[in-house]
């Protein structure tokens, strides 16, 4: 035996050694309680990722203090107050205000009704008239930083804000009247693309399936819609789900769902504003984790399609 | 929001997080900052989910960030803060061990390398990865990753003589 040998079995030795912690505690929030009113300190990482609902959400703390995870022995330091970073959250395209509420109320430990009563409160958000008092829609994705005198109205008013911004970038305005569509139908639009849109690229083409859509009268028939209005997550809706009587359910509905349906980026927004040209009326995604969708024009080639993906992944 | 990202991405957690945590035990030599090296890789990879689609390549991210964050939060420590191990004894051990204390005479040996010599070591002889492969990890010269595995193995001779006096076991 000679000592690159020995240090083979070594390693081999100390990584059995510690048992890995179970998955979940990379996706779950490190609660703890806060010391002082406002925040509390997800964990003494640099960053953590948290699982919500059905959503990863990366959080991150500005910066950690040299030799916070250099005294090994202490897993979680004691941070000075005057040296705690700033807690930020960040919205993620297409996430939900349900979503996004959870978040916000475990990172400053306020209850989730306390977000839920600012977003009704029209005169704190500032939301643009054409918004109709809905906030859905209107929380702009991105990074926020989060002091702990911010109240829940502010917090949600700083991503009405970027939203607005994100509207005179993309011309929203403007775009939707060329459309011939309300500002509200276009981010509704972009909200169902976000959620439908495995990948960036995918989504002028998406936008485009809901535009031929409705301009043949015929139903979206888009899973994510009926999926919101049922508060549930996943891939695609089950069976029973399409028979929900909510108005987000465009299985059983004519046309665009009331309001958005998530919270759109500004590829979203421009695909909404700017679908490809094509006939598609179909869309398949064949590979999920792949974000692979195939377009079709004919219900004949949309079958085709979903054989396609059924062989792929056995029946669903 | 892509809706397959999260059920890929709790996915991969599920399957990988296992085998990334015990590759960064090694590195770091202590649990929790294993754990921390796992989840800010993780983190950082969430955030380029988009553009690393493929499996292999995700899991290729994950420990690129893991190696450069060990290489590169040691460099940034200052001298001071490696003072601890400084009182320790050049040698370690009488220069005579049975086969069972020579690993433990090896973990004791291992704590003293730098970690970027310590990551090399555990990618070369846990990862099994080739020194072509490390290089482009780390993105150093190949010679480089050569010279530093040499003078690591060469280290670990001197601190413990032990095990330099190992014969052949059969």
């Amino acid at each position: 035996m000679n000592i690159e040998n020995l240090l083979r079995e070594t390693l081999a030795d100390m990584a059995d050694e510690e048992r890995p912690p179970a998955p979940g505690r990379y996706l779950q929030v490190r609660e703890r309680r806060p010391r002082r009113r406002g925040l509390a300190l997800v964990t003494a990482s640099a960053v953590a990722a948290l699982a919500v609902g059905s959503t990863v959400v990366v959080q991150g703390m500005s910066s950690r203090a040299p030799g916070d995870v250099a005294g090994q022995q202490n897993a979680v330091p004691h941070v000075a107050p005057e040296r705690r970073p700033a807690v930020t959250v960040t919205v993620v395209e297409g996430m939900r205000l349900s979503q996004l509420f959870k978040v916000l109320s475990s990172l400053t430990g306020r209850p989730v009704a306390e977000f839920e009563k600012a977003a009704k409160d029209d005169t704190v958000l500032g939301l643009p008239p054409y918004a109709k008092g809905i906030l859905e829609g209107f929380a702009f994705p991105g990074t926020y930083e989060l002091s702990p005198t911010m109240s829940p109205g502010e917090i949600l008013r700083a991503m009405v804000a970027r939203f607005g911004q994100a509207a005179e970038d993309t011309n929203l305005v403007d775009g939707a009247r060329r459309a011939g569509r309300t500002p509200l139908e276009i981010l509704t639009i972009a909200s169902i693309v976000q959620a439908e849109a495995g990948r960036p690229e995918d989504m002028p083409k998406i936008a485009r399936v809901i535009y031929n859509r409705l301009n043949r009268k015929m139903r979206l028939e888009v899973g994510s819609t009926v999926l919101y209005g049922l508060d549930k997550y996943g891939v695609s809706a089950k069976r029973e789900d399409l028979k929900s009587r909510s108005p987000y359910n465009t299985y059983r509905r004519f046309g665009l769902p009331p309001s958005p349906i998530g919270n759109p980026g500004d590829d979203a927004i421009r695909a909404a504003l700017k679908p490809a040209s094509g006939s598609w009326l179909f869309y398949v995604t064949i590979d999920p984790k792949k974000g692979i969708t195939k377009f079709a024009d004919s219900q004949s080639d949309f079958t085709k399609l979903v054989e396609e993906r059924d062989k792929k992944h056995g029946t669903r | 929001m892509d809706p397959g990202f999260e059920a890929a991405f709790r996915h991969f957690v599920a399957d990988r997080s296992g085998a990334l945590f015990r590759t960064a035990y090694l590195l770091t030599g202590d649990r929790h900052a294993a754990e921390e090296r796992v989840q800010s890789a993780l983190v950082k990879t969430a955030a380029k989910w988009r553009s690393l689609r493929d499996p292999v390549a995700i899991e290729g991210y994950v420990r690129r960030v893991m190696y450069h964050e060990q290489v590169s939060w040691w460099r940034r420590r200052s001298r001071v803060a490696e003072v601890p191990t400084g009182w320790l004894p050049d040698q370690i051990g009488d220069g005579h061990a049975d086969v069972v204390d020579l690993r433990m005479v090896m973990r004791a040996a291992l704590a003293r390398l730098t970690p970027r010599q310590r990551t090399m070591l555990v990618l070369r002889y846990f990862e099994d990865l080739s020194e072509t492969e490390i290089a482009r990890l780390l993105g150093v010269r190949v010679g480089s990753v050569r010279s530093q595995i040499y003078r690591s193995l060469e280290r670990l001779k001197k601190t413990a003589p032990e095990l330099t006096t190992v014969r052949e076991f059969g």
